[in-house]
């Protein structure tokens, strides 16, 4: 699977890293703001509250 | 080993390629490497509930206490507390200070007890008394992420004070004494300089764990669901153990003295360390 992702970035092989490691930070990103914040709607509520 | 593998090339010799997977070797490595993305997306989801929720609520609290301190600008003074029209859920309502807690112990008190309200800190019971006023100010807060502004409420001694500020002043609560003191708190630990005029409240402890489903913790006296409020008390509640909300753990304190915004004035001793 990553080796095919890999081989789908252009260049020379410090641009592919570079770009690996944009295409990571984007992912992350994503998880952090998007993909987290909606799971956690879907948790237990109130989880420290009563009532 | 064989000679053909151990001997050097020669020149116009290729190395021989490695046999290529087969349909079952490519199905293992997808596998595998779908197994290990599954367990860093989980080690991700742990950092963002213990550590980058953090972040978020910092930055939440310090828009928070921006917005507070804009809404106590020419609000009018008062000797005593005075009740206030119920503000709208996720307002910033007050301030909730514990110094023993160490320096910076300090948090914007939202209106509410909602999941998005405790993103922001800790959050007031809605329906549940007003800061200094009789009857109790009950406050839900986060233990793990999000700031864990009660993280360690459990570390709480009995009379530790409790201060929180709102527009009109400083209402003084101090804990109460716990279970396993009340019985011998005029000998005991009562007698201590910060416990001076604090008395156990039957059926009142400092600090006790119960389950989720014990809601009379938060009632206007504390355990007794319906009786009257005979006195000011402060409610903190929180999950317990710690990162698991099968219990909760309750703080209950009393008020000890209300500190008026005057002129002159100024903030309580409590404050100053």
């Amino acid at each position: 699977m990553y080796e095919k992702l890999w081989t789908l970035l252009p260049g020379p092989p410090a641009l592919r890293v570079a770009l690996a490691v944009l295409a990571a930070a984007a992912v992350v990103l994503l998880l952090m703001t998007v993909v987290f914040p909606a799971v956690e709607t879907l948790l237990v509520p109130g989880d420290v509250a009563f009532g | 080993m064989s000679e053909q593998t151990t001997r050097d090339l020669r020149d116009d010799e290729v190395a021989p390629l490695p046999p290529a997977p087969d349909r079952t070797d490519r199905r293992l490595r997808w596998a595998g490497e779908i197994l290990v993305t599954i367990g860093v997306v989980l080690v991700l989801f742990v950092v963002y509930e213990v550590w980058v929720t953090n972040w978020m609520t910092a930055d939440r609290q310090q828009t928070a206490s921006e917005e507070l301190a804009r809404s106590w600008v020419g609000a009018p003074t008062a000797a005593a507390p005075v009740a206030t029209a119920a503000p709208e859920e996720g307002t910033p309502t007050a301030r909730l200070t514990i110094p023993s807690l160490g320096a910076g112990h300090s948090w914007v008190v939202v209106e509410g007890t909602s999941q998005d309200d405790l993103r922001t800190g800790p959050g007031h019971y809605t329906g549940s008394a007003q800061p200094g006023l009789p009857g109790n100010f009950a406050v839900a807060g986060h233990r793990v992420g999000r700031g864990a502004p009660f993280n360690d409420l459990g570390e709480l001694e009995s009379c530790a004070p409790l201060v929180v500020e709102t527009a009109q002043g400083w209402a003084v609560y101090r804990v109460l004494p716990h279970a396993d003191e009340a019985a011998t708190w005029a000998t005991g630990r009562g007698r201590a300089p910060q416990c001076r005029g604090l008395a156990p409240i039957d059926g009142v402890p400092g600090e006790e764990i119960v389950t989720p489903r014990d809601v009379g913790v938060i009632a206007a006296v504390p355990n007794r669901p319906g009786a009257a409020p005979a006195g000011s008390l402060i409610t903190l509640t929180t999950c317990h153990p710690k990162f698991s909300a099968r219990q909760r753990l309750v703080v209950h304190g009393v008020l000890d003295r209300f500190v008026p915004r005057v002129p002159g004035g100024g903030a309580p001793a409590e404050l100053a360390n």
